[in-house]
């Protein structure tokens, strides 16, 4: 264990300096990836940045557009448990609910769990190499393999280990950055994340310092959203296949506007884009479902061991716009 | 946590502004058959980049190996644009003066920053009911009540919930002694065989029993999802709880 | 003059008289199916339940000592090494270091990840562990094999270069990484001609089965506190199964006598087998406190305990069974390959060996040696991996014969328990009902279905063992005696033998166990904890009153002999006269009577049971499981939804706890059914999923709902007639879980655990009509 120092940061631009003039800091919310990192000795550090009283008062409120804004400080518990987002967000309360263990649900926030550290095994482990800890290639490529990425794994297997993501990227939502200057930045979710294919190095698009302070999920009329998570085990586990969709439909039963996302299978929230395309404009029904299914693991390129993963897809994928077919 | 290697992040910069945006840009209109082209090309522009900039693999790999050696700046006088806001109170890495009230008593002890609060609950304050079974938050035995709220306290530095309200298994009996409801429903459930991840059980049982005194016997399964037990002891758990809730005597079977 | 004496023994369902000799008043009453107790056999809360709620009861971990240091291991990174260089000597003075311990030296072989290389005691474990960073160490990294094909390939790397370093040498054949084989075990040998058998067989059934490893995962981890004494003694600490075995180790491992070796263990945080003997951590951290001078702990974090703590070795099982068609089992024989990393015990035969008749068997049972960590005992070693291939071969049989998988397990078992099990669990699991309509229904892609297998453990006792009860003048009972408790509940069940052997309330008794300065207790492995000791405190106990029986007698004015004891008096046969135990008590001209009990051979003498005595009652013990599966085919996710567990374990000594127990078994049978898996990284060998977040146990969310019912058998073999219960709890439950799962989709899954790529790869071979 490495020692570091420990401080309290007063305002979100205080922080993102002290980070950004401390190339030691790390930033830190909930701690959970953070205290893992430490524990396995794969995060050398100097000092830890505590953003704990930058929670604002009310971190799940509405604007006046009616969009939802998220305080990146919010727990888990709370957004799983909230009465806005279940109605309005609800693929991101299911994504929530259904992450860790309630311990940890009750202390990761929110703009932690969209930045933690892959999962991956490999990663984790200081005994084994790793691309992304500096080895010359991805060992899980040729190795164990069985629970990592069917898309984009030619140079690392990892997966995004965050779930709320998957499900902001389906309801579109947007994530508003502090850089430590005068200026902000907002991008779509999915912009935070690049694939092993881009960068090997950090899946993360975010600048030295830059931190998330809030998290917006626009309003968009009668969008309705869902989330499904196939898991090994019932009990707290990671995906196989996690995936969320958000659907609006017109007047005479027509999908007016879709998004399928993808999690368990990527490094990035993976956009079914053939799936989406088969239903836009169509009747939402158990039929047309399930043929929209069909292509959302078009374009999987799996390892050896992991092609089980692409029918686990079709399934969940069926199951997950099933679950949005309009009830008589 | 916003949590990324410092180490790495000039990477992440070189790479926007080498073709991210029309990295994405393509991702999100055209799909994935273009993509593969595109982030190709992104990639090995960020590769060129990181020539440019003198960041590699292999420094990122000796800055791991040398941890200690990475920015010793922290002491260093802060910039003037920091002088003039309230300077952060920058503590550790060892002797922390550290406040808590554990039980409703208040205790204090100085701890280094990276010391969990497991560890300091059970080495400085010597309350040994809380357990450590897997030290990365997933079996539960650690479990206690932050403010009332539930965590696991091996994954908690203790320096983070700096004047907390702690409460342990220890605490969960009445002043008296007396038993609370749900350690007697336990005991007489037989909800425990060796016991080892019993406090954890206890004290999510019981932050459970005092949110959601109508908890159904899905709300009970959630609830206590994160908490292991190795002997098997959960169906015996849950007949205790849901006595304790004055639910009915047995599991369904 | 007397009636002739008779014991009412059998299953409770076929109670019958057996003629005994008369019981001399010294002898230990035989508690048969009609005795009339009041606390055996009645479910009585566990007497140190409080302690546990409330967090105080101790376990090692939590041991703090004045002055006590924490201890740190430098283990193997790698699977396969040779120390080029090490010095400790820098070490020895950095901040908080007071001892350092070298385990191997320049030029010492590493044989798994994990194996200790030198430890470091210090006055905080962080100081211990920075400290470990500054050791000067070099180890070259050598060819490793991890798994049993590469270990089996011609010019693998040997795990072992000399036979002479090799575990089990002597015993059996060791060529290459292969040890054995082993064609028959202390219960069983092979037999017949399987060959000419077959061959007259009506259909010839063949299958290859593979079984994971799996580790124990206790949830407290191994761990020891010593303090040494100034004469060269120790006081232990440990987190044990057998503290007799630790007093064992240490005084061999230090040439000191036993005697200087005290051991304790008041609570242990779960060991199913992993934690016998002293282990390498105790002699370690005995080794550190003898330098320091200091008392010192050392506990092994998490991934330490999936790497050295012990597990359940692989297996590979090639099975050949040949049937009659009317459903008779001929013939069969298994060729085993497991490996129990750098240790030996893989053999999975013995339930093929004695749970059904067959005069034609034939097992070949090797270990093959791998870079990994020593498997230990495992509830019930070898069984659920055996019983998982074996029940297999039985349900394809019936599938093929179109027969009911209860009705081809009637035709081949004669255990007079398991045939009544069967019918009471067909009638109580609806199970013909299910097996009939449940794989009809498929909805939304899920379907169910039930299956069944049959369980087996052995009536095991530890000879020797023993307690001494102590009667106080105030009526007080204090029953001591060196077992512990990990779990299983002895402390309550010493005490509801003790209180019904002197026919006193419960709460006069006090059980004081855990403590190596008491009389020996069993082990508690085996399945042998409650048989070995309940007859050695009634003796005890027995003891106590005949001795009473002298202070009743001139108030009673009878000889002592005649003196009886009932319902809490002491009287005499005509029962004119009765005077309360507790007055009997307070007419102690001392402070306490003492009566001591040891466990002696069963009544008819029989330690072992070999397999022509399967048949017989209390010589195995008998159990069966049905489970009904939820599988789902979209995804090959398996949610098991109920199981029924019916088990035998002679007299329930405490059906709560045992109730327990079984659940137990059935919850961790189903884990290692669908999750559990030791996985390595197959290039370098190290262990990937060592922690409780990848490495899955069943938690709160995969349960089933599990009726358990306990069958009462009445052995008469001892005076409690107690037999095992924490082993034949889990031993059919995966292959239950299997059967459900092929009467659900046709699929027959042969590899555990059966992960969600394994069933969708199985769904894909079998299309179901």
């Amino acid at each position: 264990m490495s020692k570091f120092t420990f401080e309290r940061a007063n305002s979100w631009v205080e922080a993102a300096r002290r980070i950004k003039e401390n190339p030691g800091l790390q930033v830190h919310a909930g701690g959970i990836d953070n205290i893992d990192l430490i524990k396995e000795g794969i995060l050398p550090i100097d000092g830890l940045v505590s953003l704990a009283k930058l929670r604002s008062k009310k971190p799940i409120r509405k604007n006046k557009k009616m969009d939802i804004i998220l305080n990146s400080m919010v727990s888990l518990s709370e957004i799983s448990n909230h009465p806005l987002i279940q109605e309005k967000a609800t693929a991101l309360a299911q994504a929530a609910g259904k992450a860790a263990t309630p311990n940890i649900r009750n202390v990761a926030t929110l703009g932690g769990n969209l930045c933690q550290q892959p999962r991956c095994e490999y990663f984790r482990n200081k005994l084994l190499p790793c691309l992304r800890r500096g080895a010359e290639q991805c060992p899980a490529i040729e190795g164990d393999h069985e629970n990592l990425a069917v898309f984009e794994n030619t140079f690392c297997a990892a997966v995004l280990p965050s779930s709320l993501a998957i499900s902001l990227a389906a309801l579109g939502a947007e994530i508003d950055i502090v850089t430590g200057e005068k200026q902000r930045r907002m991008i779509p979710v999915e912009q935070l994340y690049r694939s092993g294919l881009e960068s090997t190095q950090t899946h993360l698009m975010l600048d030295s310092g830059e931190l998330i302070e809030r998290i917006v999920i626009p309003h968009k009329g009668g969008i309705r959203s869902q989330y499904l998570k196939v898991k090994p085990r019932e009990s707290f586990d990671w995906p196989i296949v996690e995936a969320a969709a958000a659907v609006s439909l017109t007047e005479d039963g027509r999908v007016n506007h879709i998004r399928v996302v993808l999690g368990g299978v990527a490094m990035l929230p993976w956009r079914a884009t053939l799936s989406e395309v088969e239903l836009q404009g169509n009747i939402l029904n158990a039929d047309s479902c399930r043929k929209a299914a069909k292509k959302a693991a078009h374009g999987a390129t799996p390892l050896r061991d992991n092609h089980y993963k692409t029918r686990i897809i079709e399934g969940t994928v069926e199951r997950v716009l099933t679950a949005l077919i309009p009830q008589e | 946590m916003h949590n990324r290697p410092i180490t790495v992040s000039a990477c992440a910069t070189d790479s926007r502004k080498s073709g991210y945006k029309k990295r994405t840009h393509a991702y999100w209109t055209h799909g994935m058959g273009v993509l593969c082209s595109v982030s190709r090309r992104a990639c090995e522009a960020n590769m060129s980049e990181n020539k440019k900039t003198g960041i590699t693999r292999r420094t990122f790999l000796k800055g791991t190996a040398l941890s200690g050696a990475l920015g010793s700046q922290l002491t260093k006088p802060a910039t003037a644009a920091q002088k003039k806001k309230r300077l952060p109170v920058v503590k550790g890495p060892d002797g922390v003066p550290l406040k808590l009230v554990i039980n409703g008593e208040k205790k204090q002890a100085r701890v280094a920053t990276d010391e969990t609060l497991a560890d300091v609950i059970r080495d400085h304050f010597g309350l040994t009911g809380t357990k450590v079974g897997c030290d990365r938050g997933a079996c539960g035995a650690c479990t206690i009540l932050v403010d009332g709220i539930p965590r696991a306290s091996c994954l908690t530095f203790a320096v983070d919930v700096e004047g907390a309200s702690v409460e342990t298994v220890e605490g969960i009996a009445e002043t008296n002694g007396k038993l609370s409801a749900l350690q007697s429903a336990f005991i007489s459930h037989d909800a425990m065989q060796c016991g080892y991840c019993i406090p954890g059980f206890i004290v999510s049982g019981e932050a459970l029993l005092r949110k959601n005194p109508d908890a159904s016997k899905k709300e009970i399964h959630s609830a206590l999802s994160g908490n292991l037990c190795r002997c098997g002891s959960q169906p015996h758990i849950i007949e205790a709880i849901l006595s304790a809730l004055g639910k009915g005597e047995s599991h369904e079977s | 003059m007397s009636r002739k004496h008779v014991e009412f023994l059998g299953p409770e369902w076929d109670l019958h008289e057996v003629p005994a000799s008369t019981p001399k008043p010294d002898d230990t009453p035989v508690w048969d199916g009609k005795a009339t107790l009041n606390y055996v056999g009645k479910d009585i809360p566990r007497l140190d339940g409080p302690e546990k709620v409330t967090g105080k009861a101790k376990y090692t971990t939590d041991i703090q000592l004045e002055g006590m240091l924490y201890a740190y291991v430098i283990r193997s990174p790698v699977p396969s090494g040779k120390i080029i260089r090490i010095r400790m000597n820098e070490v020895a003075d950095s901040p908080g270091v007071k001892a350092v311990h070298e385990v191997v030296t320049t030029g010492a072989t590493l044989r798994y990840e994990g194996q200790p290389i030198a430890a470091i005691a210090a006055t905080s474990l962080r100081l211990a562990k920075m400290a470990a960073e500054q050791v000067d160490l070099q180890i070259e990294t050598l060819p490793h094999v991890s798994d049993v094909e590469s270990a089996m390939a011609p010019n693998a790397p040997l795990v072992y270069k000399t036979t002479a370093t090799a575990p089990g040498k002597g015993r059996l054949p060791i060529q290459g990484n292969l040890r054995g084989p082993a064609t028959g075990g202390r219960r069983f040998k092979s037999t017949g001609d399987v060959t000419a058998a077959l061959q007259t067989a009506d259909f010839v059934q063949e299958e290859h089965f593979d079984t994971a490893v799996q580790t124990h995962s206790c949830l407290e981890p191994h761990g020891s506190v010593v303090e040494p004494l100034p004469d060269g003694g120790m006081n232990i600490w440990t987190s044990t199964q057998s503290i007799a075995s630790v007093v064992r180790d240490v005084a061999r491992a230090f040439e000191i006598p036993r005697s200087q070796v005290r051991v304790q263990a008041q609570f242990v945080g779960g060991g199913f087998g992993s934690k016998f003997g002293a282990g390498q951590h105790t002699i370690m951290a005995a080794h550190l406190a003898r330098k320091a001078e200091a008392p010192v702990q050392l506990i092994l974090n998490r991934r330490e305990e999936h790497l050295c703590g012990g597990n359940r070795p692989s297996s590979r099982q090639d099975v050949k069974m040949g049937w009659k068609s009317d459903g008779t089992l001929l013939a069969w024989s298994v060729i085993s390959h497991g490996t129990a990393g750098v240790g030996t015990g893989a053999g999975v035969a013995a339930p093929f060996h004695m749970i059904y008749t067959c005069d034609h068997r034939h097992s070949l049972e090797y270990d093959v040696f791998t870079n990994t960590g020593a498997s230990a005992a495992f509830r019930a070693p070898g069984h659920p991996q055996g019983v998982f291939a074996l029940e297999g071969m039985v349900d394809r049989a019936a599938a093929h014969l179109k027969m009911d998988p209860v009705a081809i397990r009637l035709q081949n078992d004669n255990h007079p328990v398991r045939r009544e099990q069967w019918n009471r669990a067909v009638k109580s699991f609806d199970w013909a009902r299910k097996r009939n309509q449940l794989p009809q229904n498929t909805e939304n892609g899920i379907i169910r279905g039930v299956g069944a297998a049959s369980s087996i453990w052995y009536n095991i006792m530890q000879k020797r063992v023993g307690a001494t009860v102590e009667l106080y003048s105030d009526g007080k009972v204090r029953v001591l005696t060196g077992v512990q408790d990990i779990g299983v509940g002895i402390r309550t069940v010493v005490a509801q033998v003790t209180a019904d052997a002197l026919q006193i309330p419960l709460d006069q008794i006090e059980v004081i166990l855990g403590d190596s300065h008491l009389p020996e207790g069993p082990g508690s492995g085996g399945s042998k904890t409650t048989a070995s000791l309940t007859p050695a405190i009634h003796e005890a106990a027995h003891k106590v009153l005949r001795k009473l029986a002298y202070i009743a007698s001139p108030f009673l004015g009878v000889h002592p002999e005649q003196v009886i004891f009932e319902n809490g008096y002491a009287t005499d046969k005509d029962k004119t006269t009765r005077i309360p135990f507790l007055e009997l008590c307070n007419n102690m001209s001392f402070e306490r009577l003492v009566g001591h009990g040891e466990r002696q051979a069963d009544r008819d003498g029989i330690l072992q049971s070999p397999v022509e005595q399967m048949a017989q009652l209390g010589k195995v013990i008998a159990g069966v499981q049905m489970a009904q599966v939820a599988v789902d085919t979209y995804t090959g996710i398996i949610r098991v939804e109920d199981v029924l567990a019916i088990q035998d374990c002679g007299r329930v000594m405490n059906p709560l706890q045992a109730r327990s127990q079984v659940n137990g078994g059935v919850i961790q049978g189903l884990s290692y059914a669908l999750y559990e898996e030791r996985r390595l990284d197959p290039k370098t060998g190290i262990m990937l999923n060592g922690n409780l977040e990848k490495y899955r146990i069943a938690g709160m969310g995969d349960l089933p709902n599990i009726q358990v019912q306990l069958t009462n058998t009445y052995t008469g073999r001892t005076s409690t007639g107690a037999m095992g219960l924490g082993e034949p709890a889990t031993v059919p439950t995966a292959a239950a879980i299997r059967n459900a799962v092929y009467h659900a989709t046709g699929a027959f899954i042969t590899s555990m655990p059966m992960t969600p790529r394994k069933v969708l790869a199985a769904l894909d071979q079998e299309v179901r009509p």
